[in-house]
């Protein structure tokens, strides 16, 4: 069945005035459809020989396949181009926020050690391990005072006296 | 082609359709105008209200250190640690898990994570440790456990514990300051709260943190304060409240200052308390600083003053002799006794053994409106403006309110209220050549070194203030010399410093009672002095409440020690000859009570003994001094020779001694300066 759709023309007007009736007709069952869809298609496998055929090098194959190349290029150099800083910048950013971090550390340590040092410093814990050891003070003869230039005393109040 | 006709109806109803939609489109797009345009304001504070949440972050607080930067009170950032109870499935493994790291108790975890676990939902919150310390923590987060979270927090930390209280204060949980240098200084202290914005998801899980103000530090403060100087303070006050000498005393409170700029070296109040610990009911009168908030008569230190006043205006000199009328007299009809009957005394001998009666008559001499002046110009009356909270400004009755006898009474230490810092503060000016110095408790304020941000002002230092001129540089040789002869012939021997000379002036001052309103026969015993007497280094107050006993017997002995140990730490040398220990000082021969009452009952002996042998008041050796002979010696050997003998070296040159200055042999006094020219 080789029967074939027809469907209307698509500059096919319809004609002005009065319509005959069994051109009506004729025109109505053009508009027919086949009960299945594409059912007047077939496919079929055709035998190509390319025994015949000569092989020969295409002299425009070498450039085009370069400006392939070279597209490709431009467009990965370009992409890393406009990615690359946005990655350094999430990597530094890391970096920063992991020194923040280890900074912060360090500045608790600190305050700790410094609390420890003040603890351990002090007058009380000094004189409670002096006691420990039993260590006692001497005498005041056998105190030696240097001048007081440049001692702690001139440093350390204002009047230098 | 062709079509079939449209039927006129279907396109009526089409177009009818058609508007409707149109009017629905136009309602729907006004409505979203409405919406989005019209009510934007309000649905976006809606929107963020919801999903914006806007959080604190605390300021780091300054550090507080010494003039030698010893660490007084310093913010540890610690981390809180908080538990969801409604994630856990093993209760009590949690909780030996977390007593285990955090060290705390696993029964009393277990209880508070069950009875947490009980509570409506989203307040099922429970604070596991407020303060746990980094290496805690660290272990703690490795684990990931999913029902455990973190919060950064702070400590505050006195790492000295109770050493200088009530100079620092302490912080409420709040954070903010309460008491001391932390509540005056709460603006350099405390910084600025930042604020950042917290955007979060429907599960209100935050994915996004905006800084909307970063945290402004507080600046560290260096203080005036030396902190081995503050505990020697603080032992010898405690020392002698517990002692056997003052088993009556109730309180204690001293200062030590610098009497050129001014600096406070120690202020120290006993009892004392612990700032690390929360706040007691039972600590309130531990916690006032009474050497700033409390005035009290002083009583006979303020003899000083009158005399001071006297010398100043010519009226006496310090030989000019006055009768003490044998122990009575007659004010206006007012009888008032010294405690020991004296015929005449000269003026330096009424402060040195602390009669009431010849310091009466000099104030009379005096007259009252200068002697009201001299009051004023003290600084009695007004605060010093030492930066600490409730300062007291003591208390001057005003001379047109004064009666005939108050004269009597402000010359030897009564109807006048005085801080001891007020006290400090005034003898300093006979310490330092006469000026009237303000105390200063803050040397410097500089960027926290703790914090990451450095935004805030630069370091300064804190201004000393320039002193008006009291008493002129003749006048205060003079009292100098007068002060002391009170420490080596007069009520104060018990001040006298191995190694140093000193000067000063007892007091015992009849404690008033408001209850019965009438004065006691308790005293507020003080000593208030300086040392070395050429050249003042330091300014000790010290004053004990409730005293059985006069303050040259239990007051004089703390200025010793605390004066000695200050001069050590300071490393003056020695003006006087090391001498051996000579056993205990001699008793007390004089006492320094002025009577608060003036009237004929006199008050009970107090128990000291009175030593009846008449007091010799011969030229003190020292004038007899001869220069020693450096020629030829190295340096060293010149220190040591010249320590031992108590005088001051100024080398210059190195080598041997070529010449000297003054000449050996040549007369000299202790603590003068010798200068010497050494050569090779």
């Amino acid at each position: 069945m080789t029967a074939t759709a027809s469907f209307p023309e698509p500059n096919e007007q319809p004609s002005k005035g009065k319509i005959a009736p069994g051109k009506l007709a004729k025109a109505s069952s053009r508009r027919t459809l086949p009960a299945f869809p594409k059912e007047e298609l077939y496919f079929e496998a055709k035998f190509i020989d390319n025994s015949q055929v000569v092989r020969a090098a295409n002299p425009g194959s070498v450039r085009t396949c370069w400006s392939a190349v070279l597209s490709v290029v431009s467009v990965t150099v370009v992409c890393a181009g406009l990615m690359l800083p946005s990655a350094f910048r999430v990597i530094t950013g890391q970096k920063i926020q992991a020194e923040r971090g280890k900074g912060s550390a360090l500045r608790t340590e600190i305050a700790e050690l410094q609390a420890r040092i003040a603890q351990h410093s002090g007058r009380k814990h000094l004189e409670e391990f002096a006691a420990a050891q039993k260590m006692v003070d001497p005498h005041p003869t056998q105190v030696q005072h240097i001048t007081p230039k440049g001692s702690y005393a001139r440093v350390s109040l204002p009047s230098g006296k | 082609m062709l079509y079939p006709p449209i039927d006129p109806a279907a396109e009526r109803r089409a177009r009818l359709l058609l508007r409707i939609l149109a009017v629905w489109g136009l309602l729907i797009f006004g409505r979203l105008l409405h919406l989005q345009v019209v009510q934007h304001d309000k649905y976006q504070h809606a929107a963020e209200a919801q999903q914006v949440h806007r959080v604190e972050i605390a300021a780091h607080r300054g550090t507080v250190e010494d003039r030698n930067g010893h660490v007084l009170a310093i913010t540890i950032p610690t981390e809180r640690v908080v538990v969801n109870p409604a994630k856990i499935e093993d209760v009590g493994l949690a909780a030996e898990l977390l007593a285990n790291m955090l060290h705390l108790d696993s029964g009393e975890l277990t209880a508070k994570i069950a009875a947490r676990a009980k509570a409506p939902r989203g307040r099922q919150y429970l604070v596991v440790a407020e303060n746990a310390t980094s290496a805690d923590t660290k272990r703690l987060r490795d684990l990931r456990l999913k029902w455990v979270a973190f919060q950064d927090s702070s400590k505050r930390v006195y790492p000295n514990e109770q050493l200088a209280a009530h100079i620092l204060g302490g912080i409420t949980t709040e954070g903010h300051g309460s008491g001391g240098i932390e509540q005056s200084l709460e603006d350099e202290l405390g910084g600025y709260a930042g604020y950042a914005n917290i955007v979060s998801d429907v599960a209100n899980r935050g994915f996004d943190t905006q800084m909307e103000a970063e945290p402004v530090p507080g600046n560290d403060v260096t203080l005036t304060i030396d902190h081995r100087i503050q505990y020697d303070l603080e032992r010898y006050l405690e020392e002698a409240v517990k002692g056997k000498d003052c088993a009556t005393c109730k309180t204690a409170r001293g200062i030590v200052m610098d009497p050129v700029t001014g600096d406070i070296l120690a202020m120290a109040n006993y009892p004392t308390y612990n700032p690390n610990e929360r706040f007691k009911k039972t600590e309130v009168e531990a916690r006032r600083n009474l050497a700033v908030q409390s005035a009290i008569e002083p009583g006979s230190v303020f003899k000083v003053f009158t005399i001071s006043g006297a010398i100043e205006e010519k009226v006496v000199t310090p030989q000019r002799s006055y009768f003490c009328g044998n122990g009575r007299y007659n004010l206006f009809g007012r009888i008032i006794h010294d405690a020991h009957p004296y015929g005449y005394l000269t003026v330096e001998d009424t402060l040195a053994k602390s009669s009431n009666i010849c310091s009466i008559q000099i104030a009379q001499d005096l007259t009252e409106k200068r002697f009201f002046d001299y009051i004023l110009r003290f600084g009695f009356g007004s605060r010093t403006g030492i930066p600490l909270p409730g300062e007291s400004s003591g208390r001057v009755i005003r001379l047109k309110n004064w009666t005939k006898s108050s004269i009597g009474s402000v010359a030897m230490g009564h109807e006048v209220m005085a801080t001891t810092v007020q006290l400090a503060q005034a003898m300093s000016v006979v310490a330092n050549g006469g000026r009237l110095v303000k105390p200063r408790l803050v040397l410097q304020v500089k960027p926290n070194h703790l914090s990451p941000y450095r935004i805030r002002k630069a370091s300064y230092d804190w201004p000393v203030a320039e002193g008006q001129q009291v008493l002129s540089p003749e006048s205060v040789v003079t009292m100098r010399n007068m002060l002391d002869r009170v420490v080596q012939v007069g009520t104060g021997k018990s001040a006298k410093i191995p190694g140093y000379s000193s000067g000063g002036k007892t007091g015992s001052a009849q404690m008033f009672d408001p209850v019965t309103n009438r004065y006691l026969h308790r005293y507020h015993a003080s000593f208030m002095g300086f040392a070395p007497v050429n050249n003042p280094r330091v300014v000790v107050v010290v004053t004990l409440d409730g005293a059985d006993k006069y303050g040259g017997v239990v007051a004089a002995p703390v200025f010793s020690k605390v004066a000695g140990s200050a001069l050590r730490v300071l490393n003056v040398p020695p003006d006087l000859p090391m001498v051996e220990d000579q056993g205990p000082a001699a008793p007390v021969i004089f006492n320094d009570v002025s009577f608060a009452e003036l009237t004929e009952q006199r008050p009970v002996e107090a128990t000291e003994t009175v030593d009846p042998a008449p007091v010799s008041f011969a030229k003190e050796v020292r004038s007899t001094m001869v220069t020693p002979d450096f020629l030829g010696k190295p340096l060293r050997d010149v220190l040591s020779e010249a320590a031992r003998q108590g005088f001051r070296i100024q080398p210059l040159g190195s080598g041997v001694v070529r010449a000297q200055e003054p000449a050996p042999g040549s007369p000299i006094a202790y603590g003068q300066r010798i200068e010497i020219k050494l050569g090779r």
